[in-house]
């Protein structure tokens, strides 16, 4: 199973780009533009904008995202910012802050907090 | 899911930037820029690696380009493509590998 995984110790910082999942258990920073899967796994870290299929967050989330198909963000998981997505699942016990905008079509205000 | 695999760039990621870590990392897709490791760096046959790069082994199994500090080793294995300097106490040249460029060998800490 071709798989992108940034382990516990690893710091990225720059643009990713690609077309399989990728599994963020350390540190990420900057902008990740994939068809795939992203997820932040419990005591991973992402501060970027990021463009992808699915976004998953269980560990801490500062950025925007932009998702073709769902976000997730499940218990435990912390999420700052803003979320442009067509399905939006949010556990309980799961922190999120910022604007959601699940209409794709346009015709919602885009105002910063 | 979250102990025992290995920090891995998939082969269909493409990275542009810094990696630092602390754990051995395996990159199978393309990375472009600075990679500082305190393990071992293996670009697995097919990675593409273009970075200055830092750590305490390289293992190179595919294409790299840009320069190689390595603490301890450099392994050049069958099939891979150098392009640029090494600076290694220790080096392992097998036969099928390509190299082009400066190699520098360190001794002073040996």
């Amino acid at each position: 199973m071709a798989e992108t995984i940034i382990g516990k110790t690893l710091i990225v910082e720059g643009e990713i780009t690609g077309g399989e999942p990728i599994m963020v258990l350390g540190t990420l920073k900057g902008k990740v533009s994939l068809d795939n899967r992203v997820s932040v796994a419990e005591g991973g870290r992402v501060d970027a904008d990021i463009t992808a299929g699915v976004v998953e967050v269980s560990g801490v989330m500062n950025g925007n995202i932009t998702v073709s198909d769902r976000l997730e963000i499940k218990t435990g998981g912390r999420m700052y910012g803003d979320i442009s997505a067509p399905r939006i699942l949010i556990s309980d016990g799961a922190l999120y802050k910022g604007n959601i905008d699940m209409e794709r079509s346009g015709g919602t205000t885009n105002e910063a907090e | 899911m979250t102990t025992n695999t290995p920090d891995t760039i998939g082969p269909d990621t493409h990275i542009i930037g810094t990696i630092t870590g602390s754990e051995p990392l395996y990159v199978e897709g393309k990375v472009e820029g600075k990679i500082e490791l305190e393990n071992v760096l293996i670009v697995s046959p097919g990675g593409f690696v273009e970075a200055e790069i830092s750590a305490k082994e390289v293992v190179l199994e595919g294409h790299f380009d840009g320069k190689i500090n390595a603490r301890e080793r450099v392994v050049l294995r069958k099939d891979c493509a150098a392009h640029g300097d090494i600076t290694t106490p220790r080096i392992v040249v097998e036969d099928g590998s390509l190299f082009n460029g400066n190699l520098y060998m360190d001794t002073t800490n040996l």
